[in-house]
């Protein structure tokens, strides 16, 4: 997709409980197998695109990125990440192009919100020397948030 | 300021997926759209590629001389680092792999 709009999501901390002292944002199961690209994340902006100033007054928390391969460039089945790749006694690293998990520390971003629910957006941005360019680039399976005591 | 905040992280999988991030922040930057290093099968084969990579080795190196101590678990301890024939806690120490970083250099220009 070339541009992710969660659907509203709720703080966990309730009223007259001590204030998260750090909040992550986790991306799980993040495809790297096409371009690279960098992933600007807002909250309450669900207009945001590539040429949203990346502060705090628009709601800019924070980004990952991802440093794709590109495609593939073996023969048929070379880049087929294989099945069952929690095997506990395989102590080999993990195929290379296993999705990956992309954890986002948005703690102040989230501390500025002003209402109990919000979005988040993501934006794929490849950079380029005509200025950035947004893309269809960004898979993921699920959004987590986590904030701790 | 955001190499200070890498290397202030006490923890190393903290350390590890942030510096995993900044590598990747210079591949998207300087490859671009099109470019070699921001594809994995070419990234090598633009030069800068080798100084990058210097340059986060030594950031490794700086993190475990300030964190001397971490806390690693066994399977990470024990993971096989194929094709090499070596486990991940066979490469803790750059010393016993037969180099090292400055920590700090001066120099100062000699009189003629």
């Amino acid at each position: 997709m070339d541009r992710y709009v969660s659907e509203e999501l709720e703080l966990p901390a309730s009223e007259g409980q001590p204030p998260f002292t750090r909040a992550d944002l986790i991306f799980h199961e993040v495809d790297h197998s096409g371009e690279s690209f960098e992933a600007r994340i807002f909250l309450n902006a669900p207009d945001a695109d590539e040429h949203t100033p990346t502060t705090s007054e628009t709601g800019f928390a924070g980004y990952f990125y991802i440093f794709g391969h590109g495609g593939c460039a073996g023969e048929e089945g070379h880049c087929e990440v294989p099945e069952n790749p929690d095997d506990t006694d395989d102590l080999r690293l993990a195929h290379p192009l296993r999705p990956a998990t992309k954890p986002v520390v948005v703690t102040e971003a989230l501390r500025a919100l002003t209402e109990a629910r919000f979005t988040v957006t993501v934006v794929p941005v490849m950079p380029g020397a005509e200025g950035p360019r947004r893309g269809d680039l960004l898979f993921f399976e699920e959004l987590e948030l986590v904030t701790y005591d | 300021m955001e190499v200070e905040q890498l290397l202030a992280l006490p923890d190393f999988f903290t350390f590890s997926r942030r510096i995993e991030d900044l590598h990747g922040a210079v591949h998207v930057y300087v490859g671009g759209r099109a470019g070699h290093m921001s594809q994995v099968p070419l990234a090598a084969y633009d030069p800068i590629f080798w100084a990058h990579h210097a340059m986060i080795d030594r950031l490794w190196r700086m993190w475990e001389l300030r964190h001397p101590a971490p806390s690693f678990t066994t399977d990470f301890l024990n993971t096989a680092l194929r094709p090499f024939p070596l486990t991940v806690a066979q490469t803790l120490s750059v010393r016993a792999l037969g180099y090292d970083y400055a920590s700090a250099s001066i120099s100062v220009r000699v009189p003629v």
